[in-house]
């Protein structure tokens, strides 16, 4: 779906996206990550299990929560990414273990 | 309080103001309600069970929220990960709505109240030296 621009090849970070280890770049958001890898959808909302994608990607719309390093529920676009990162899509609702 | 007796009724009430912190939605882990812990069925934990004496229902005492997320993280350890997406506080109203839209109703529809249905209910009861 996006692309990278070729010019804007700067250093890569290795994350896993449920556990398949993805290559993102270094100061990508984990939504960016998210969209450049290609997922169609990052969550199912909580009530009616609908999927959802980053929208905003600006903090606002809350549509890019993900489970990052075993937290749930948290902004996607708000985060950047760093080598090792575990960020795994987030089905309904939060677990409260994580 | 300020409206009854412009009416002149005596209306005597107590202010009782109670806040609540409310979590985001997580999965089931309460299957019951609590006296001070509630989780709905789409996932939100209720957390509140304060009383203020207080009329001002524009303000949330952080003291008081301090107090009860505490309580509530010491009952389940598991609360203290997840987020907070509101709190609040207002005024505790007690209404007869069961009455109003079971019974009253019809009585309203005959044009007739049924005294033996709506007598404790009457404003005299605010009046303890006539109703004793």
């Amino acid at each position: 779906m996006f692309e990278r621009l070729a010019e804007a090849e700067t250093e890569m970070v290795s994350v896993t996206i449920n556990d398949k280890t993805v290559r993102a770049r270094n100061g990508d958001s984990v939504a960016a990550a998210l969209l450049a890898a290609g997922l169609t959808h990052c969550r199912t909302t909580p009530v009616s299990g609908a999927p959802r994608a980053p929208y905003c990607m600006m903090g606002v719309c809350f549509e890019c929560l993900v489970t990052i390093d075993g937290v749930g529920n948290r902004q996607g676009c708000l985060i950047p990414v760093h080598e090792g990162m575990r960020i795994a899509t987030q089905c309904g609702k939060r677990e409260s273990s994580q | 309080m300020q409206l009854a007796p412009m009416v002149g009724l005596y209306a005597p009430m107590n202010p009782n103001r109670g806040q609540i912190i409310v979590t985001e939605r997580v999965q089931p882990f309460l299957k019951y309600p609590i006296a001070t812990i509630r989780q709905t069925d789409e996932g939100t934990v209720i957390v509140g069970d304060s009383l203020l004496d207080a009329t001002n229902p524009d303000e949330v005492s952080i003291s008081v929220s301090v107090v009860m997320a505490e309580r509530a993280v010491r009952m389940f350890p598991v609360l203290g990960r997840l987020n907070i997406v509101r709190m609040w506080s207002g005024i505790r109203v007690v209404t007869l709505a069961a009455n109003h839209t079971l019974a009253l109703a019809r009585m309203i529809a005959r044009g007739e109240l049924d005294q033996t249905m709506v007598v404790a209910f009457s404003i005299r009861r605010f009046n303890v030296r006539e109703a004793s």
